[in-house]
């Protein structure tokens, strides 16, 4: 029945061709599907879902199969990957937007973009590998989020297929509508359970005339803190702030041999971006409140190599990290968790003390301007209590990021990894009914729960 | 699941297949699964998009050997044409966090399939087995080393110990492309045809009824062109004529290790005995070949190896018009393997260059060599590339291979670097 859909060649049921659809960049495996299913259109996508809803087959949706959460590991059924969705559709400077199928990966939509003169500003470190449809699922942001927030500020509207193979469109071409349920934006962060995205409609921005990089160095969380409070209470157009912690450093200095000062134990690295005119009034403005916040050393990129140097000292973080694992069984585990921006320093300080009393060998860093912070935990998978002490620091972060008014999810979502953190920041929060009111918002889409069964609500 | 093969846990003596499955096993543990590799892998779009035919999905199938044959047994796993596919661009690696090297995965693997004792099925590609065949019998990979001597008809060459190696690359190309069309036109009957050219070596000769003799002009040009340019610099060199053996590459390069190793030595006796003391290269493959993998297999390899054009005089170009636009299609060969960036420099100061938007390290690959073993998935993975130079709004497309140039001549704004650079002499 499939092969008479999307034809044999799109239709993958050899053990050799599905192995690969059995896991994505997180640490979860799952179980073999059925099938993997290539379509490349909305009918197809909803003749497929028609058939297994009838049969209640569950369906995974796969875009870059990038998901650190787990999301879009099969557990069975059959796969629907998307990549075949692969082209840009639309382009309207005018109205500030671009039609895309799920299938694009970002860096080639931004690469499209910049043509014009225009960016889609989501930009998570994954952009290379991410799709439209894998980004919008997930709320994925990046390190522009202080400036552009996050992928639901993004998208306009969405062509969907629901569970029973319905084809609908959520939201449209406008900016305002107030016209009900915000269907498109439910879409957002909801990992694939409830419809299949065929299609979307996003806005975009222009790429900013130019831009200056600053870094400075800190002692501690405090002072690190007030410079953080002091550049966002300005009317500084800032466009990066991400934050590394000493480890990090550490990490980056042996890989990539970038320097920082001695005594330094976090650095903080601002875009500041405008025209050229106002990049130039505002940096120096910048640098004057930096210089008020005691820091150990600062200054501004003098030209773009530097710019560069500076930049791949946070980009190449991760790799750094990897590259850094004592054994092949040892595995990276990222971790994701948001507060408020004043809360940021407090949330270091209780972390970086779960990691000290407890001997696990993590770094921090993030995307400090929206209160983001990320770990890279080392974990052993061979090793049973490794893999338990890093899933531990995983669950004690979202719990600190709760008790500061913040998420255990920030942008990575809650896959197979975050399930029982979601329900427990509920009760912490006291709206235990939400979860129960996401129940039956996923009753109403998919009655027969065939989409992503076994994610976010975790029981299949 | 025993990860590593015993002997390679005690530390005891290597055994070869036990040092290539604990070597896939190190490369392929490093990954992190982020998928990164997939997105720039020519292959994976090329393939229909599916998985196993990209960087990070070779890399799956290789766990999932490992964990087969590391308990001792064959593997039933059928990875022929996943892995044979891989083009080793080495794209992968350029974009890796954890610096693994998912084209070298794969070469590990074809010749982990070349063995045929780790697999309870043969699963080699019945042109490339057919290619060693006759590679081993005739020294050149379609017994054709009388014509790859044609151009050269007519030069008289001087007495000296450093040779222009034409390699067979830019004479094969007519030929090959003849029969890449068959190969397209009746792909389900490839596999038996090779099979039988395998065991009769003698038929391969027949390919010469498939060449493509526009093309075969035009190569003649671009070798001719390469020896007057080496001569008008001053260089005195000579010409093995039907003397001069094929590198081997492709033995190489599709997982013969063993073949390639003896062939290899070979080669280098018949240098030997033509007093060869320094051999000019004409493409990448061959450069990157001589100068980083001969090394490894041939004992006591002492030959200087060059690129033509680090031979040329820069007084011999004028500067060309700098309002003509081109854009290069930098080999992955050059690149990635052997950091050779002089064809940019030149093309930089003698034209407009407008670079693609994969380029430099993060070159894209052309095709080859999959255009002999799976000519659709070259055929898309070159459909590709070419789109993507053409984007630069070049006037011309300037290659540096005759591989790259062979998978992207499709229309007349693609010239080999050698015509450009005669054309710049002769303007």
């Amino acid at each position: 029945m499939l092969v008479k859909i999307v034809g044999k060649e799109n239709v993958l049921t050899k053990p050799e061709d599905i192995a690969p659809y059995k896991r994505d960049a997180s640490a979860f495996e799952g179980e073999t599907p059925i099938a993997v299913v290539l379509p490349s259109t909305a009918k197809e996508v909803s003749e497929i879902l028609s058939l297994c809803n009838e049969n209640n087959v569950p369906v995974y949706v796969r875009g870059g199969g990038s998901s650190l959460t787990g999301s879009s590991v099969p557990l069975g059924g059959i796969v629907i990957s998307t990549k075949r969705f692969d082209k840009i559709l639309e382009l309207n400077i005018t109205d500030r937007y671009v039609v895309v199928e799920p299938g694009v990966r970002l860096d080639d939509l931004n690469y499209y973009l910049s043509k014009y003169g225009y960016m889609y500003p989501p930009d998570p470190a994954s952009s290379i590998a991410a799709t439209v449809g894998g980004s919008i699922s997930t709320n994925a942001g990046g390190l522009g989020g202080v400036a552009y927030g996050a992928t639901k500020n993004w998208v306009m509207g969405l062509e969907v297929v629901l569970a029973n193979g319905q084809i609908t469109f959520f939201g449209g071409k406008t900016l305002k509508r107030s016209a009900g349920y915000d269907l498109a934006s439910l879409m957002i962060g909801s990992e694939g359970t409830l419809g299949v995205i065929t299609k979307a409609i996003l806005r975009i921005t222009r790429v900013p005339e130019s831009k200056t990089r600053i870094v400075a160095y800190y002692r501690s969380e405090d002072e690190l803190g007030a410079a953080l409070k002091n550049l966002r209470d300005s009317d500084i157009n800032i466009t990066m702030m991400e934050f590394l912690d000493r480890e990090s450093m550490e990490s980056v200095k042996k890989t990539l041999g970038i320097e920082y000062p001695e005594g330094a134990e976090y650095m903080l690295m601002i875009d500041v971006s405008g025209s050229s005119d106002e990049t130039k009034r505002m940096s120096s403005a910048a640098l004057q409140i930096i210089s008020g916040t005691s820091p150990i050393t600062f200054r501004a990129a003098s030209n773009k190599a530097e710019m560069d140097a500076f930049y791949s000292a946070r980009k190449g973080l991760y790799s750094s990290t990897l590259l850094q694992r004592s054994s092949p069984s040892e595995t990276v585990i990222i971790g994701d968790i948001v507060v408020p921006p004043t809360e940021v320093p407090a949330t270091l300080k209780e972390i970086k003390e779960y990691i000290r009393s407890h001997g696990v060998h993590a770094v921090l860093f993030g995307h400090i301007g929206d209160g983001n912070i990320h770990m890279n935990i080392f974990a052993d998978m061979a090793n049973e209590q490794s893999k338990q002490s890093a899933f531990d620091l995983l669950r004690e972060s979202g719990i600190i990021a709760v008790k500061h008014n913040g998420s255990v999810s920030a942008e990575h979502g809650i896959g197979m990894e975050k399930v029982d953190l979601l329900i427990e920041e509920l009760k912490m929060k006291n709206a235990s009914v939400n979860y129960e009111l996401m129940k039956a918002i996923k009753n109403a889409f998919d009655p027969k729960n065939i989409l992503n069964r076994g994610k976010l609500f975790g029981a299949r | 699941m025993r990860l590593i093969p015993r002997t390679y846990l005690t530390g005891g003596s290597f055994l070869e297949r036990d040092r290539l499955i604990a070597d896939i096993y190190q490369e392929a543990q490093k990954c992190i699964n982020c998928g990164f590799c997939e997105s720039v892998c020519p292959t994976l779009p090329a393939s229909g998009y599916r998985e196993s035919f990209g960087a990070r999905g070779r890399v799956n199938l290789a766990k999932e050997f490992i964990a087969e044959v590391s308990s001792g047994k064959k593997a039933s796993i059928e990875l022929g044409n996943y892995i044979n596919s891989c083009l080793s661009c080495y794209a992968c690696l350029q974009v890796c966090p954890a610096g693994v090297n998912a084209g070298h995965i794969s070469d590990m693997l074809k010749r982990a399939i070349a063995d045929e004792g780790l697999f309870v099925k043969n699963q080699e590609n019945a042109v490339a087995r057919m290619i060693v065949s006759t590679t081993l019998k005739y020294m050149d990979p379609l017994g054709l080393r009388e014509e790859c001597t044609e151009w050269a008809r007519g030069i008289r060459f001087e007495e000296s110990g450093t040779i222009l190696y034409t390699a067979h690359m830019y004479q094969l190309l007519p030929y090959i492309e003849g029969l890449k069309r068959l190969v397209t036109s009746m792909e389900s009957l490839t596999g038996i045809f090779a099979g039988i050219i395998s065991s009769s070596p003698q038929l391969v000769k027949a390919v010469k009824v498939f060449v493509d003799r526009q093309l075969l002009k035009r190569t003649n040009t671009m070798l001719r062109n390469i020896s007057a340019l080496l001569r008008a610099s001053g260089i005195r060199f000579s010409y093995l004529g039907a003397n001069e053996p094929y590198p081997g590459t492709l033995l190489y390069d599709m997982g013969y290790v063993k073949e390639f190793s003896e062939y290899a030595n070979r080669v280098y006796s018949m240098f030997n005995a033509s007093g060869v003391k320094e051999i000019i290269t004409i493409d990448p493959h061959t450069y990157d070949l001589l100068k980083n993998v001969y090394p490894k297999y041939v004992s006591g390899f002492n030959v200087k190896v060059y690129h033509y054009l680090d031979l040329l005089n820069p007084g011999l170009f004028k500067s060309g018009d700098i309002r003509v636009k081109v854009t290069y299609h930098e080999p992955c060969h050059f690149v990635r393997r052997t950091g050779y960036n002089l064809p940019k420099d030149v093309l930089e100061k003698t034209s407009a260059l407008m670079l693609p938007r994969h380029n430099g390290r993060n070159t894209m690959c052309c095709g080859g060599p999959d255009e002999a073993f799976y000519p659709r998935i070259s055929n898309a993975v070159s459909e590709r590339r070419f789109m993507e130079l053409k984007e630069t709004g070049a006037d011309f497309i300037i290659t540096a291979c005759p591989i790259c140039f062979e998978n992207l001549n499709k229309d007349e704004s693609v010239v080999d670097i050698s015509e450009w650079l005669s054309k710049l002499v002769n303007a």
